[in-house]
């Protein structure tokens, strides 16, 4: 296996198909020792290509015939392993503060420890996205001592003024005015436009300030008291000291990818789309054993690769740690995928483009484009009158494709056949991985699974699924023996996640089925399971 | 639907469709006995009419291999699941039970083709489970 630092030639399109059992199946972390190998599962070839032409539908690099033209020659799968180490940096901080003594409670309680990540439980090991700053008042070691500003009197002088008195405003302490009236020349322009002596000064160009005492007035900072409330200890006279916290919680991540043999992808892009094996946490002190161990699920081909990159991790972010900083917890995912190479050729002409990622995100380059020879217009000519003469049906119906792009049909519907079943029966086809989940409203609500399989002849079945009950093995041959009496479909055992199940289960060819046949087999069906489940014959 | 197994029965001793087979036409069922290389399987094909389908159901069924223990009614059930052709039921009527290969159809919209592909099925998958479990050819 090889780490990834490969130049990525293929840039990661928009395009992705959605999740697609039968390309994507369900990775267990051994299924990452897998080699690089070819498939011939015709389930994974024909829902690969009918990925292909529906990635290249609206490819402005592609010929309108692409979609019809493309012939998929080879597919290769490979797993890729990739490992996220994330590193937790919590920065913790002491701030001595006080506040003004009235007779609180103090506590003078020491604390749990001296150090000060473990006075009081931080919320490490939660790898915020976004650094998560906190200030927190800690609760001990709390002490009263005098103000240093007032020395304990609760009171300091005014420093506005000297003896509670400052100088008049209005007049400087001068006690004089000027005259507002003759602007202190003492004679001033009468109505008959000469000059008049100044009747309201009498000439003398000011008047008397009335505000004021002997040119002084009362200090409004301390209201003449000539003293001021400290402003430290508030008028208490002491102060009560106290502790503030100040921690800062941020992470780090770091991604390796490890893949089998060099294909030109950027497999970090498929990171958010991979399936995730393990998640393994260690807390403060990081120098402990995780809890489970690395062999236990780690394949061991990956165990020098997941040190590695956990080690790497590690001592880029010990580097430069303060001593008010440390790490707090390390996080390491171990995710795994697969990815395809398909290898198709348009007219002769090969190409290669790479499929990975849970919602099959196509990474490709510049595609193969129309071939302008004149040997190449020939033959696509020919190609053309054959088939208008033979009236031929290109292999993928465009409406499949654009009902495809908007989310209408499964990828395996090339026909279009189950939302025209679905409507018939007043019925919603939501589409998953592996098909649809119909869900039938009449008579009752009955919700059931249509999968797309393929039987040993290469030929798309379409498998009917309903779960009935709990098998209990005392119910086996009563089952058996009612499938004698059921219009179509067959009572099986089922394993599914809540144990064994008796489940309706049909196949049918997709390829011969008709909508109004599958309309009267599945409300057959359905009828058969509300007897059964009406006289509770299996429970 | 009343004519549909005469109908059914004339075409198949028609030989039209290039099988080895020896027909029976009863008053509810047809016996087809399809000639399969040296050995012999018998398929009894019926129709039902079932009114929550609203059609009627062409049902082929083919005689398995007797039922000795309740290990094979499991397997059976299981391999139901994933069956690729047909379903798998136990006749407790006789003595030992059987398990007998079955398959049903819309009688209404199937092809005679389709209804030949289906009876050789059943009788082949049926032959299958009989000389993998018996080894001789009784049904």
């Amino acid at each position: 296996m090889k780490r990834t630092a490969i130049k990525a030639t293929h840039s990661a399109d928009s395009f992705q198909s959605g999740r697609i059992k039968a390309i994507q199946p369900e990775m267990a972390s051994a299924d990452l020792a897998q080699p690089v190998m070819q498939t011939e599962d015709p389930v994974a070839i024909s829902f690969m290509t009918n990925l292909l032409r529906i990635w290249s539908f609206e490819r402005h690099d592609l010929p309108p015939d692409f979609v019809d033209e493309v012939e998929l020659t080879q597919l290769t799968r490979q797993p890729i392993a990739i490992v996220r180490v994330q590193v937790e940096m919590t920065s913790a901080k002491l701030e001595n503060h006080f506040e003004p003594f009235t007779d609180q409670k103090v506590n003078d309680n020491a604390w749990p420890s001296t150090d000060v990540f473990e006075i009081r439980p931080l919320k490490i090991g939660k790898f915020p996205a976004q650094p998560l700053k906190e200030r927190v008042r800690l609760s001990g070691q709390e002490s009263v001592g005098t103000c240093n500003q007032c020395n304990s009197a609760g009171e300091v002088p005014c420093t506005n003024c000297d003896g509670g008195r400052v100088t008049c405003p209005d007049c400087g302490g001068t006690r004089q005015l000027i005259c507002p009236r003759c602007g202190g020349g003492g004679i001033h322009e009468g109505v008959s436009g000469k000059l008049i002596n100044c009747q309201l000064c009498g000439t003398r160009g000011t008047r008397r300030c009335n505000l004021c005492d002997r040119g002084q007035v009362l200090c409004s900072t301390c209201s003449g008291s000539s003293l001021l409330t400290c402003s430290q200890c508030n008028g208490a006279g002491n102060l009560l000291h106290f502790w503030i916290q100040n921690t800062v919680i941020s992470s780090e991540e770091h991604s390796v990818g490890l893949i089998g043999e060099d294909w030109p992808v950027d497999i970090k892009c498929l990171e958010s789309e991979s399936t995730i094996f393990h998640v393994e946490q260690w807390n403060w002190p990081i120098v402990n054993s995780p809890g489970t161990p690395i062999q236990d699920w780690v394949p061991q081909h990956l165990h020098g690769m997941v040190k590695e990159a956990l080690d790497d991790q590690l001592s880029k972010c010990s580097r430069d740690l303060e001593e008010s900083e440390r790490v707090s917890a390390v996080r390491v995912k171990l995710l795994g995928v697969f990815l395809y190479a398909v290898d198709y050729s348009y007219f002769d002409e090969p190409s290669r483009v790479y499929v990975g990622g849970l919602r099959n995100r196509v990474f490709s380059k510049r595609q193969t484009q129309k071939k302008k020879g004149l040997f190449s217009r020939v033959k696509r000519l020919g190609y053309h009158i054959t088939n208008t003469i033979s009236n031929y049906t290109p292999p993928v119906d465009k409406k499949y494709l654009a009902a495809i792009r908007q989310g209408q049909v499964h990828i395996g519907d090339t026909r279009c056949l189950i939302p025209a079943v679905a409507k018939a029966m007043i019925a919603t086809a939501d589409i998953t991985e592996s098909g649809y989940d119909i869900e039938v409203k009449l008579p009752r609500n009955v919700s059931f699974q249509l999968k797309f399989d393929f039987n040993s002849a290469g030929k798309a079945v379409l498998c009917f699924q309903l779960d009935l009950c709990k098998a209990e093995r005392q119910r086996f041959s009563q089952a058996m023996e009612f499938n004698k009496r059921l219009a179509f479909g067959r009572i099986a055992v089922v394993n599914t996640e809540f144990g064994e199940m008796f489940s309706m289960v049909d196949r049918r060819e997709y390829g011969t089925a008709r909508p109004e046949q599958l309309v009267k087999i599945i409300r057959g069906l359905i009828a058969d399971c509300d007897e059964i489940i009406d006289a509770k014959f299996l429970f | 639907m009343s004519g549909y197994l005469e109908s059914l029965s004339k075409q198949l001793l028609a030989g039209q469709h290039g099988l080895r087979l020896v027909v029976e036409k009863g008053e509810r069922e047809i016996l087809v006995e399809v000639a399969l290389e040296n050995r012999k399987q018998t398929v009894s094909i019926s129709l039902k009419f079932h009114k929550s389908a609203g059609c009627h159901s062409l049902r082929l069924v083919s005689r398995a291999c007797p039922v000795k223990d309740h290990k094979t009614v499991r397997a059976a059930l299981l391999a139901n699941s994933n069956l690729e052709f047909g379903g798998l039921c136990l006749e407790s009527s006789t003595s030992p039970p059987v398990m007998d290969v079955f398959y049903s159809l819309v009688a209404e919209e199937t092809p005679f083709e389709d209804v030949v592909k289906a009876l050789v099925s059943v009788a082949q998958f049926a032959d299958r489970i009989e000389k993998r479990m018996v080894g001789s050819d009784v049904f």
